[in-house]
């Protein structure tokens, strides 16, 4: 996995410096190491490595497997979370932050997005640190000055509706007992610490929480920590591919077209993405089930024949699209309590890793398509399907040539996509007398995919850096080139933005707090 | 009356190992075999003169296999080879039509995006012999088997989506059958360093001659961006 370690550590080199990476490197190839072990492979002195490893875990980049961390042990080993790193990648992306812009906060939107980017930037904040540099950029930048007489009730407003949308948690404190050194193997055995830690207790199960949905107007407590919930800030963008790919995958016909991305995107942006039907329709329509299939309107008169019959076959056409993705072949798209039974009160949730994990494959066979032919799919798809077997079977299925299927095969095999283990029926283990059989491992393929991922990401920044030390020497020069040079830099940018969608896509594990 | 075929022991022990293999026939390469298995006084052009005069006396044919590369198929002149060795209907002298097939990929697909719910094999099968499009000699030889093998075809294509029922198999059309979507990961294909001929000489430290900073090869990426 050589490029995807350069890729994470040129990721954490470029935000938090080239002895943090260094940090990161050490635990990628000693997975479980502690601060001694850390100091001596990366030759840093230990207040150096304390202080990164502190930021480090700001970030959720590190993480530790001791429960009780409260009391000092002597050997405290850290382990990389590689999810929280490349997404680092990802939470650059305008569209995550375009995501809360959507939202109908009103002047609450400048401030939230603001809000938000810097707790990425910084990985936990408290309100008063957030005050802090919003006043510190009050006179720089334009969209503040006019809340300046109201910062301080915005910003705990900010933290408060971000927090109710699941976008930022309470974190805890980072402990910064946990990096005690200690001199000799006699003072590390069965002793508890006598120093005092210093750690702010923050007890969670105290504070009040605040109620779905509502604006809290409880002060929150400025020392309490937030963070970003990594999470929620990936289901932004795995929203808009779901929402695509269900539209694409059921709802082509011009009747569904404007419906079918709306039921998903209400169901998925509603808390622990479920919602009862009534509140699904009140989401789309504006109304809820009864006032659809009432014969009176909101306002208490009677519905006009049309109105009747535009609400009677929106309901209708809500609950076939419902029913259908609930008996969807493959799996349940949208699961509910009872079966398919659909009443006002019915819970239904978005069945969100199985749609994933469909979105995954998809994209993968549109890959597999687009980069080796038509026919490589058929094959691809066969041979996932019956996890092994022989060219003759491939020929059979997928109506090809025997010629055209093994050089499909050995095109996807090249790339490491696809196996081939040769099994001799005689002892001269003559080619001729030899049963091939083909197979796919697909997690084997996935880190294939994501490794070659992983390089051009990794070229695409290197190449960035360069046309912009380009940009800049052309600046000062003052050449008639600049524009050309900023398109450039534009385009390996973009080019740069869609790659880091593929490595999200690619990633397997789930992002943690 | 014809008359009577004349055989030396050599040539019925070549018959008769042939005769074996029965609709599957047997190769060259292993009736030669098994005839050095018995007898240690053959060669191969001893084998093929003997061949030769089997042929001519219409005693044995050869047929073209699918899978069989150089190799023909020896079997008894009224044998049928079977469909393992011949392929389906689809195949004419162990050759797979494509264009044929994708003449059928095209009719099935078009009644199906034209019918309003999940078609049979059968009533495939309808369309297809209504189509006019089947030549008259295989027309007898399509049935549920080979319709099963052009839709599973179609169905690794993701054009069709099939529904199994205790009643049978179901089909239709998907409705993203041009496949517009899923292309998140089709951008590490606009990369050049996906199939790039060079990418094991590539070196971010500038040391080689191949490197992301001076790679021509992104000289693509750029110029569209400066069209």
């Amino acid at each position: 996995m050589l490029y995807t370690t350069r890729l994470l550590e040129r990721i954490v080199s470029d935000r938090l410096g080239k002895s943090a990476a260094d940090i990161i490197v050490s635990l990628l190839n000693n997975p479980g190491s502690n601060t001694e072990d850390l100091s001596r492979n990366t030759g840093l002195a230990y207040n150096v490595i304390r202080q990164l490893m502190l930021r480090l875990m700001q970030h959720g980049m590190i993480v530790f497997d001791d429960p009780r961390y409260i009391v000092v042990t002597p050997n405290i080993y850290f382990h990389l979370f590689v999810p929280n790193v490349m997404n680092r990648l990802n939470s650059d992306r305008d569209d995550a932050i375009n995501e809360l812009e959507r939202m109908r906060w009103s002047e609450l939107n400048r401030i939230s997005s603001r809000v938000f980017q810097m707790i990425l930037d910084k990985g936990r904040m408290t309100v008063a640190d957030v005050l802090e540099e919003l006043r510190k950029l009050e006179g720089t930048v334009p969209d503040l000055e006019s809340l300046s007489m109201d910062l301080e009730r915005l910003t705990q407003q900010a933290f408060a509706n971000l927090s109710t949308k699941g976008f930022i948690v309470r974190a805890e404190t980072v402990d910064k007992g946990l990096f005690r050194i200690y001199k000799s193997k006699k003072e590390t055995l069965g002793r508890k610490s006598t120093a005092p830690t210093k750690r702010v207790a923050v007890n969670l199960a105290e504070m009040d929480e605040t109620e779905e949905g509502e604006t809290s107007t409880t002060r929150i407590d400025p020392t309490v920590l937030f963070t970003v919930a990594t999470d929620s800030l990936m289901r932004c963008m795995k929203l808009d591919i779901i929402t695509s790919m269900v539209a694409d995958l059921f709802f082509a016909g011009p009747q569904y077209r404007d419906l079918s991305p709306s039921l998903v995107r209400a169901i998925l942006e509603a808390p622990g993405q479920s919602l009862t039907l009534d509140g699904l329709c009140d989401s789309l329509f504006g109304k809820t089930v009864m006032e659809l299939q009432s014969t009176v309107d909101t306002t208490g008169s009677r519905k006009s024949e049309a109105e009747k019959t535009k609400d009677m076959s929106d309901l209708q056409k809500l609950r076939q699209m419902i029913k259908f993705m609930i008996n969807w072949a493959d799996f349940s798209v949208i699961q509910t309590e009872h079966g398919s039974a659909l009443h006002e009160g019915t819970q239904l949730t978005i069945n969100m890793a199985d749609l994933w994990e469909h979105a995954r494959g998809r994209a993968f066979d549109q890959f597999i398509r687009l980069g080796y032919g038509r026919e490589a799919v058929r094959v691809w798809r066969f041979v996932r399907e019956k996890k092994q077997t022989e060219l003759k079977q491939m020929a059979d299925a997928c109506l090809l040539p025997a010629k055209e299927v093994s050089a499909r095969a050995h095109a996807l095999m090249n790339d490491g996509l696809m196996k081939m283990q040769s099994v001799p029926r005689t002892t001269d283990h003559a080619p001729g007398r030899s049963l091939y059989i083909y197979s796919i491992d697909e997690e084997l393929a996935l880190e294939c995919l994501l490794e070659r991922a992983a390089e051009s990401m990794l070229h695409l920044l290197v190449r960035v850096e360069s046309e912009m030390a380009r940009l800049r020497e052309l600046t000062v020069e003052g050449s008639a080139d600049i524009a050309a040079a900023k398109k450039s830099v534009a385009a390996i940018h973009r080019a740069s933005t869609r790659v880091s969608l593929a490595l999200f896509m690619l990633d397997v594990t789930e992002p943690k707090v | 009356m014809a008359p009577k075929i004349v055989l030396l022991p050599e040539e019925k022990m070549v018959l008769e190992i042939i005769l074996q293999g029965g609709s599957n026939g047997k190769r060259k390469t292993e009736t030669l075999r098994e005839m050095r298995r018995r007898t240690k006084e053959v060669t191969k052009s001893s084998l093929e003169n003997v061949l030769d005069k089997l042929k001519n006396e219409k005693l044995i044919k050869e047929v073209t296999a699918q899978t069989a590369r150089n190799d023909k198929v020896l079997m008894g002149f009224d044998f049928k080879p079977s469909k393992e060795l011949t392929g389906s209907a689809w195949y004419s002298d162990g050759v797979l039509d494509l264009d044929f097939v994708h003449q059928l990929f095209d009719i099935v697909a078009e009644y199906l995006s034209s019918a309003s719910r999940y078609c049979t094999e059968k009533t495939i099968l309808d369309v297809l012999q209504q189509s006019g499009v089947l030549p008259a000699d295989i027309r007898d030889n399509v049935g549920d088997e080979e319709v099963a093998q052009l839709m599973n075809a179609m169905r690794l294509d993701g054009v069709v989506t099939v529904k199994e029922q205790d009643e049978g198999r179901f089909y239709s059309l998907v409705v993203d059958a041009q496949q517009h979507g899923g292309r998140e990961l089709a951008s590490l294909l606009e990369t050049p360093c996906y199939h790039c001929p060079v990418r094991m000489r590539c070196s971010m430290l500038q040391v080689e001659d191949v490197c992301p900073q001076r790679c021509e090869y992104f000289n693509g990426l750029l110029a569209g961006a400066n069209r």
